[in-house]
C-alpha cells in the first residue's frame, strides 16, 4: 500500500512538472521599435482619405487606413476632415443582391466638415483627385480647384496659409511619422476613362491630358518632394506605399467580356467598342470592359457593330499596356527614391496582386478581389472597403516591423464592419433620404473626382 | 422498480443537456466512477458493470444481477491567444460549461444451473461528444461560436465464460445523436449568425471483447468497438437580414461524422489478494475522420440566385493512443476501496486542424477515487481526475480552405463521476 501509494506521489509531482512547461506564445509581446507615432500625418488622395463608395463620409474615414493606422499605434489627436452624411460626391447604395446587385445614388451631394476650422493642417492629408504634382504644387488652392472642378481642395487644404501644398502642411504638423501614397490616380485618370483622357503635361510629344504622367515627371515631383520632406523632417519615419497594378480592380474586372444572349442565355455575345482611333472592334481576352459601361450595355449599346461602346468605356489591349507600363514605371520610381532616402517601401501593388491570386483571410473570414462579395472594395469598385482599408493599413503594420523593429499587432476583422446589407428604398443608413433607383451599378462619371477634366 | 425507471427517465433527460469530449477529439471514455478512478484501466478486470463498455467479456465473471446508475462531471476550461497571423497573443477564453454525461447499466450473471457462465445486460454510455462555446462577438466568431455533438449508445450485451480462464462477450451499440453548429457569416454588416441543427439516424454499431485469466493473479483483456457511421439531417437558418433572405435562405442540410473505432489491450496483476494493478493501451482509429462536409439541399449548384453552398473542411485526424496505468487497494474487512491511475492520452489533431471548435491537445490524467460498500447490496463510487493539457501551438491553419487561426492553446479540466450500484 505504502508502495503504491509512493508511486502514485512520484508520478503526481512528474505530471506537475512536465504540464509547468508551457509554450509560448508565438508571437512576441506588442513593442514599438524605433516607431514614434506621437504626431502621425498621411499623404494621400482618396485612397488616404478613407473615400468609399463614390463619396467622402465620416462612416467611411473613420475606416481609413491612416485612422485605423493611428488608432492601433496609439497616436493621438489625429484630425481627419469629418464629411457627415452622405458626405461628398455621389455615395452609392446597395439596394438588393437578388436578382442581381442593384446599386443606386441619391446624387451629387456636399457636405463641409464639421472641424473645417481647425487651426492647423489636418493629420490626414488624402486629398481626393490628388495626383502626385499635388504633393509640390503651390499654387494656388482655389484656383486648382476651379480649374479642376474638384471641392476637395477648399475641404482638406483649406487655407494657403496652413501650407501650400500636400507636402508643405504635412512638414508643419512636424510629424514624428508619415506616410506618402499617391501617384494612383497619375495612371487611374487614364485608365478608369478607357484611356481617353489623362494626367499627362505633354511635354513627352502626346497631346496633354491623353494619357498617364510622363514618367520623367513623376520622377521629378517624386524627388523633389521626397527631398524636401528629408531636409525639413531628418527624423521622422516616413513610408511611402506603392501603387496597385490596376487590373486587379473590379472596376475593370466585374463586367465580362461579352454577355449572355438575353433571348437565348446560353448563346454568349461578342462586345464591340470603338477604339480610340475610331475602328471598331470586338472585346477579346486582353481588353477590359469597365464597371462603367454596365448602363450601355442593358441599352443594347455595345452588343452589334453599328452601336458600339464608345472608346471610354473599353480599357483595350494597348491601354492596358500603357497602364501596366506606367505603373512598373512609377513603381520602379517610388522604389528608388525611397531607397535613396531611407524611407520605408510599403509594396501595396504585392499585397493585391497576392489577393487576386489567392484571396486574403484572417480568423475565418476570407476576401476576395471581387466586386461587392470580395469584401475588399467599396461599392464604386475602386476604392477600399473599410475590412480592405484594414488589411492596407496591415501592410503598413507590417512593414514598420520590418523596418523599424517594431512588434506591432494586426488590426483584427472582427470589429471593422462589412459591406452594408441592401437596404430598402426610403430606409436609408439614416432614414432621411429617398434613395431613387437609377441605375445598376454606378455609371457616373468618375473622372472629376479624379482630377482629371 | 418504479424507482429505477425514474432514475432512468431522470438520466435519459440530462443525456439532453450534456456531453463532452474529454478524450482526444470527440472521444469521452469516462464511464464508470470505479474505472474512472483507476484511469480507465479496466479493459483486463471490467468487474462491475460497466464492463458493458469497458470489456462485456468481464460481465459473465461477475455474480447476479447489477443495476449501476452514475453521472460524470465535466468542468473544462480553454484560452486561446492570438491570431498569430494577426500578430496578436491576446487572451480570449472559452465560455465556462458544465457537462454531465450519464450512464446505466443493468445486468446478470447467472452463475449455475443451465445458464451458468451466461451474462446479459444493457447499458446507455455517451462515448461520443463535443461541447464547446465561445463567446459571440469573439476574435474566432467566423470560425465557430458554439459546437455540440451528442451520442447516445444504448448497448445490450451478452457475454460467456467458457470456464474460470476465459471469456467472451459482444454488444450491440444503437446510437442516437443530434448535432448543433453555430458561426458567424461576416461578408455583410449585420453579420449572420449561421445555425445548423440535425438529428442522427439510428445507427447501428457493435463491440466485443475477450478476456483470459492465465493464473489466479493475471487477467488479459481485449476489447473492440467498430466504428459508428452516423449522418444528421437537419436545417440550417443563416438568420440574415431581410434582404439578403434570397440569397442565405438555409433549409435542409445534410452532414456525417463518424465516431472512430477504438480498442483496448489490458493486463491486470494482484501481487496480492487485495491489490490490483492494471495497465492498458488504448488505440482510436481517428484517420476515419478525414473531413466534414455540411450539404445545403438547396445551394449554389442547383439554385440559381442563391449564395449559400456546400462546406468541406478537411480535418485529416491521425490514428493516436492512449496509455493507462490504474491501481485499487481493498482494505480488508472495510468495504472501502481506494483507487488511483495515471493516463496519457495523445491528441489525434494535426496542427493543420487544430481550431477552436476542438481545442485539442496532449494530456496528462490524474486520476484518484474511493468505493464503499454502504450495505451488502449497495456501492458507492466516486472519482476525481484532473487532465493537464500540454499547451498547443499552431502556426499552420493558415492555408486555403484552413481557419487562418494561428495560435495558443492551453486548458485544464477536473472531472468528477459518481456511481450508486444495487446487487439484486
Amino acid at each position: 500500500m505504502k508502495k503504491s501509494l509512493n508511486l502514485f506521489w512520484i508520478m503526481t509531482c512528474a505530471v506537475l512538472l512536465l504540464s509547468a512547461c508551457t509554450e509560448d506564445n508565438p508571437v512576441g509581446d506588442p513593442n514599438m521599435g524605433s516607431v514614434d507615432a506621437t504626431t502621425y500625418v498621411a499623404i494621400g488622395n482618396s485612397l488616404t482619405a478613407g473615400y468609399q463608395s463614390g463619396a467622402l463620409f465620416e462612416e467611411g474615414q473613420l475606416y481609413s487606413y491612416p485612422n485605423l493606422l493611428a488608432k492601433q499605434l496609439g497616436s493621438v489627436g489625429f484630425e481627419q476632415p469629418l464629411m457627415p452624411y452622405p458626405g461628398t460626391g455621389e455615395l452609392r447604395i446597395l439596394q438588393t443582391l437578388s436578382p442581381s446587385a442593384v446599386i443606386i445614388s441619391n446624387g451629387i451631394t456636399q457636405s463641409i466638415p464639421t472641424n473645417a476650422t481647425l487651426a492647423r493642417p489636418f493629420n490626414n492629408l488624402g486629398l481626393p483627385g490628388a495626383i502626385v504634382f499635388d504633393a509640390i504644387d503651390e499654387s494656388d488652392i482655389l484656383t486648382r480647384a476651379q480649374q479642376r472642378s474638384n471641392p476637395f481642395y477648399m475641404f482638406i487644404m483649406r487655407d494657403q496659409n496652413l501650407g501650400k501644398s500636400l507636402v508643405d502642411q504635412a512638414i508643419a504638423l512636424n510629424p514624428t511619422l508619415l506616410t506618402f501614397w499617391l501617384g494612383n490616380n497619375d495612371v487611374l485618370g487614364y485608365a478608369t476613362s478607357g484611356g481617353v483622357k489623362g494626367t499627362n503635361t505633354g511635354v513627352g510629344g502626346d497631346p496633354p491630358y491623353t494619357m498617364p504622367t510622363e514618367r520623367a515627371i513623376f520622377q521629378q515631383v517624386i524627388q523633389a518632394a521626397f527631398a524636401k520632406l528629408k531636409a525639413s523632417l531628418p527624423n521622422t519615419k516616413v513610408l511611402v506605399a506603392n501603387i496597385p497594378n490596376v487590373t486587379s480592380v473590379p472596376f475593370f474586372t466585374t463586367v465580362p467580356r461579352s454577355v449572355p444572349n438575353p433571348t437565348n442565355p446560353t448563346q454568349m455575345l461578342n462586345i464591340y467598342y470603338r477604339n480610340k482611333a475610331g475602328n471598331v472592334g470586338i472585346v477579346g481576352e486582353n481588353d477590359y470592359v469597365l464597371l462603367t459601361a454596365q448602363e450601355q450595355l442593358q441599352k443594347g449599346i455595345g452588343l452589334t457593330p453599328n452601336a458600339p461602346l464608345a472608346s471610354q468605356f473599353v480599357l483595350d489591349n494597348a491601354e492596358v499596356s500603357v497602364t501596366l507600363q506606367a505603373v512598373t514605371d512609377f513603381n520602379n520610381i517610388l522604389q528608388t527614391e525611397a531607397e535613396r532616402n531611407g524611407f520605408a517601401l510599403v509594396d501595396v501593388n504585392g499585397l493585391l496582386n497576392d489577393i487576386q491570386a489567392n484571396g486574403y483571410s484572417a480568423a475565418g473570414d476570407e476576401f476576395t478581389t471581387a466586386f461587392i462579395s470580395g469584401g475588399l472594395f467599396s461599392l464604386d469598385g475602386v476604392h477600399l472597403s473599410s475590412r480592405g482599408s484594414a488589411v492596407v493599413a496591415n501592410k503598413f503594420i507590417e512593414t514598420m516591423n520590418n523596418a523599424y523593429s517594431a512588434n506591432i499587432r494586426y488590426i483584427p476583422f472582427y470589429n471593422i464592419p462589412g459591406i452594408a446589407a441592401p437596404v430598402t428604398v426610403g430606409t436609408g443608413k439614416r432614414g432621411a433620404f429617398r434613395w431613387t433607383l437609377d441605375m445598376q451599378f454606378p455609371t457616373e462619371n468618375l473622372h472629376g473626382i479624379f482630377g482629371v477634366k | 422498480m418504479r424507482k429505477r425507471l425514474l432514475i432512468s427517465a431522470i438520466l435519459l433527460c440530462s443525456f439532453v443537456m450534456s456531453s463532452a469530449a474529454f478524450a482526444g477529439g470527440f472521444q469521452l471514455n469516462e464511464h464508470g466512477a470505479r474505472a474512472m478512478a483507476q484511469a480507465g484501466a479496466f479493459a483486463a478486470r471490467a468487474n462491475d458493470p460497466s464492463a458493458i463498455f469497458f470489456n462485456p467479456a468481464g460481465l459473465s465473471f461477475q455474480r447476479g444481477a447489477h443495476l449501476m446508475a452514475g453521472a460524470t462531471l465535466i468542468t473544462p476550461s480553454y484560452s486561446y491567444y492570438g491570431p498569430s497571423n494577426l500578430n496578436s497573443n491576446e487572451q480570449w477564453d472559452m465560455e465556462t460549461k458544465m457537462f454531465y454525461p450519464p450512464n446505466l447499466y443493468l445486468t446478470n450473471t447467472w452463475t449455475d444451473g443451465m445458464l451458468k457462465g451466461l451474462a446479459v445486460g444493457i447499458g446507455v454510455t455517451t462515448p461520443y461528444g463535443l461541447g464547446t462555446e465561445w463567446e459571440d462577438n469573439w476574435v474566432g466568431r467566423a470560425v465557430t461560436r458554439e459546437i455540440e455533438l451528442q451520442t447516445f449508445y444504448v448497448m445490450p450485451t451478452v457475454s460467456y465464460a467458457f470456464n474460470d480462464f476465459i471469456s467472451v462477450g459482444a454488444g450491440l451499440n444503437i446510437v442516437f445523436s443530434n448535432v448543433t453548429l453555430r458561426r458567424a457569416v461576416t461578408n455583410f454588416e449585420p453579420t449572420m449568425d449561421l445555425e445548423l441543427e440535425g438529428t442522427g439516424n439510428t445507427a447501428i454499431s457493435w463491440n466485443a471483447g475477450v478476456m483470459f485469466r492465465p493464473l489466479e493473479n493475471v487477467s488479459l483483456g481485449f476489447t473492440y468497438r467498430a466504428e459508428t457511421k452516423l449522418e444528421f439531417e437537419g436545417t440550417a437558418n443563416f438568420h440574415p437580414p431581410a434582404s439578403l433572405e434570397p440569397l442565405f435562405p438555409g433549409g435542409d442540410v445534410k452532414t456525417g461524422i463518424n465516431p472512430p473505432a477504438t480498442w483496448f489491450a489490458g493486463v491486470a496483476w494482484s501481487p496480492v489478494d487485495n491489490f490490483d494493478l492494471e495497465f492498458d493501451f488504448q488505440g482510436i482509429q481517428w484517420s476515419s475522420y478525414d473531413k466534414l462536409t455540411i450539404d445545403f439541399v438547396t445551394d449554389a449548384q442547383n439554385t440559381p440566385g442563391v449564395k449559400q453552398d456546400d462546406v468541406t473542411s478537411a480535418k485529416d485526424y491521425e490514428d493516436t493512443w492512449i496509455a493507462r496505468f490504474g491501481m485499487e487497494y481493498r482494505l480488508t474487512g472495510t468495504g472501502l476501496a481506494l483507487r488511483a491511475g495515471y493516463f496519457y492520452d495523445k491528441n489525434p489533431v494535426p496542427d493543420k486542424s487544430l481550431e477552436p471548435l476542438l481545442p485539442d491537445a496532449d494530456r496528462h490524467g490524474l486520476n484518484i477515487g474511493i468505493g464503499f460498500d454502504v450495505l451488502s447490496s449497495i456501492t458507492l463510487d466516486a472519482a476525481y481526475l484532473h487532465l493537464f493539457f500540454l499547451d498547443r501551438v499552431t502556426e499552420a491553419t493558415s492555408y486555403p480552405g484552413g481557419a487562418y487561426l494561428d495560435g495558443r492553446y492551453t486548458g485544464t479540466a477536473d472531472l468528477f463521476a459518481f456511481n450508486i450500484s444495487y446487487a439484486f
